[in-house]
């Protein structure tokens, strides 16, 4: 797919086709994400028709140069543009780019926050090297990912003052520096590891008062805290909510390393842990019912939100 | 022609796959679809036990509510057992107290479970879902399946699906 200026850059300062007659492949995109690849056709520097595959096209019966038209079109970047078509010419009006949120950033930050808080290693296990752990613990860094600040401007962060925003933005820089480094689907080296953590711990100390644990939550954090996880488990996270029909509920996402998990066996797994899990709250007072949501470690690292 | 439970979670296995690569659509109906064939596992068996003519099952078993039959796993799943390390459901709606087979209350959790990511497959378009979630909630539906096999030779599995049906009519 051409980018948007070698697209534009097939047309003059008047938004005439430079080549006069031909035909451009395009995508023509809707807001709610909807993509439709199509042509336009020109006609002595002129759109005459627009044509979308396997649906309508607009055109004149007449082929004189389309006008009043607007669509939005991808380019493969990461806002869709507003084209315009006027008397034929090409118009380049805007990049209708969608602003991600402060609140985006902070459910993104936060899950991150719980996934540095939760990495399965028996520290208290006589047998277990440094090495080992450091293994362990580096397998388990699924927060590790730019997802984890993704939707980050240091501008929505007013409260904190010029010094202390200066420190947010370079932490949240030198966490995506290593963070960007560490392919979706192999561990960090432990140099990694190492140096993402500082930055982390940096963006805990200015981000924690944005991330207030409720006290029930932190009930059933110990709860969990407790369970005896599979070894393939490498990390988990939970999120407390109201079920479809409005009962109390966790759901609670477990994340399995690529290698090891049961791939034959996740059903039972998860009826397993439900079990484990229920018993967990039942001993600490958690009157919630859990929800066993499984997920590979590459999956949460690779895949969108 | 009634509806083949075993057709529909056939078909969930055939839209998520054994590995990663069906698109998200595919994933969420695979959940959706194989949600559908518990219910309607349960609902068959149900419709078969208890109602003797089978020309009259098809309206019984439209009284059948996801609902209700939701409520009814909860009470087959109870959190603790008793002193006697056996899990045994509360007397309520007329059903007199039962011990619960470890099979029951494994389709039981299965249903709830089920349930829940037939919601977020079906109605929550803020959700990623992926390939192994979605597998897993298939292989829920297979495990529940092969479970009924073994459970419907225990008395609690005949009470469960009274339940099931007599819960649902009364509500209506």
């Amino acid at each position: 797919m051409a980018s948007v200026t070698d697209f534009l850059n097939q047309f003059d300062e008047e938004g005439r086709y430079s080549a006069l007659d031909g035909v451009l492949d395009v995508v023509f995109a809707t807001r709610g994400d909807g993509r439709y690849p199509g042509k336009l056709h020109f006609s002595n520097g002129l759109c005459v028709r627009a044509k979308m595959e396997g649906g309508g096209d607009w055109a004149y019966p007449d082929n004189s140069p389309l006008n009043g038209i607007r669509f939005l079109l991808d380019f493969g970047d990461t806002s869709v543009h507003g084209i315009a078509i006027d008397q034929g010419r090409i118009v380049h009006l805007d990049e209708a780019q969608r602003q991600p949120t402060k609140r985006e950033f902070l459910i993104n930050f936060g899950i991150a926050r719980n996934l540095f808080a939760h990495p399965r290693v028996t520290a208290d296990s006589p047998s277990i090297d440094t090495a080992t752990m450091a293994r362990t613990l580096a397998r388990a860094a699924i927060w590790l990912t730019p997802k984890s600040v993704a939707g980050f401007n240091a501008a929505d962060f007013p409260e904190l003052g010029l010094d202390r925003q200066r420190e947010l933005q370079s932490a949240v820089q030198d966490f995506l520096a290593v963070a960007r480094q560490v392919p979706a689907d192999k561990p960090a080296t432990d140099e990694q590891y190492g140096n993402a953590s500082v930055a982390f711990l940096k963006l805990l100390d200015i981000l924690g008062p944005y991330l207030p644990l409720p006290d029930e939550a932190k009930k059933v954090e110990a709860a969990l805290r407790s369970v005896d996880f599979p070894t393939w488990v490498v990390n988990w996270d939970y999120e407390l909510g109201s079920d479809s029909d409005g009962a109390a509920a966790v759901w609670v996402n477990v994340f399995a390393d690529e290698q090891t998990v049961p791939r034959q066996h996740l059903g039972r797994a998860a009826s397993e842990l439900t079990t484990k899990v229920r018993q967990a709250f039942s001993a600490s007072g958690v009157d919630r019912w859990p929800y066993i949501r499984m997920k590979t470690s590459f999956e949460h690292k690779a895949g969108l939100r | 022609m009634p509806i083949e439970p075993r057709h529909l979670l056939d078909l969930a296995r055939r839209l998520v796959g054994p590995a990663p690569g069906a698109i998200e659509a595919d994933l969420r109906r695979g959940i959706s679809t194989a949600y559908y064939a518990l219910f309607h596992l349960l609902i068959k068996e149900a419709m078969t036990s208890f109602v003797t003519d089978p020309s009259f099952r098809p309206r019984v078993a439209r009284a059948l509510q996801h609902g209700p039959m939701k409520s009814v796993c909860e009470k087959y799943n109870p959190a603790r057992p008793n002193g006697a390390g056996q899990f045994v459901t509360q007397q309520s709606h007329g059903f007199p107290a039962q011990i619960i087979a470890p099979d029951v209350r494994q389709i039981a959790a299965a249903f709830i479970a089920l349930h829940e990511a037939r919601e977020q497959a079906d109605y929550d378009d803020g959700a990623t879902i992926q390939h192994t979630e979605a597998l897993a909630a298939v292989q829920q539906a297979e495990t529940a399946f092969q479970a009924w096999l073994t459970a419907q030779a225990d008395s609690s599995s005949v009470a469960f699906l009274q339940e099931l049906l007599c819960r649902s009519i009364i509500k209506r």
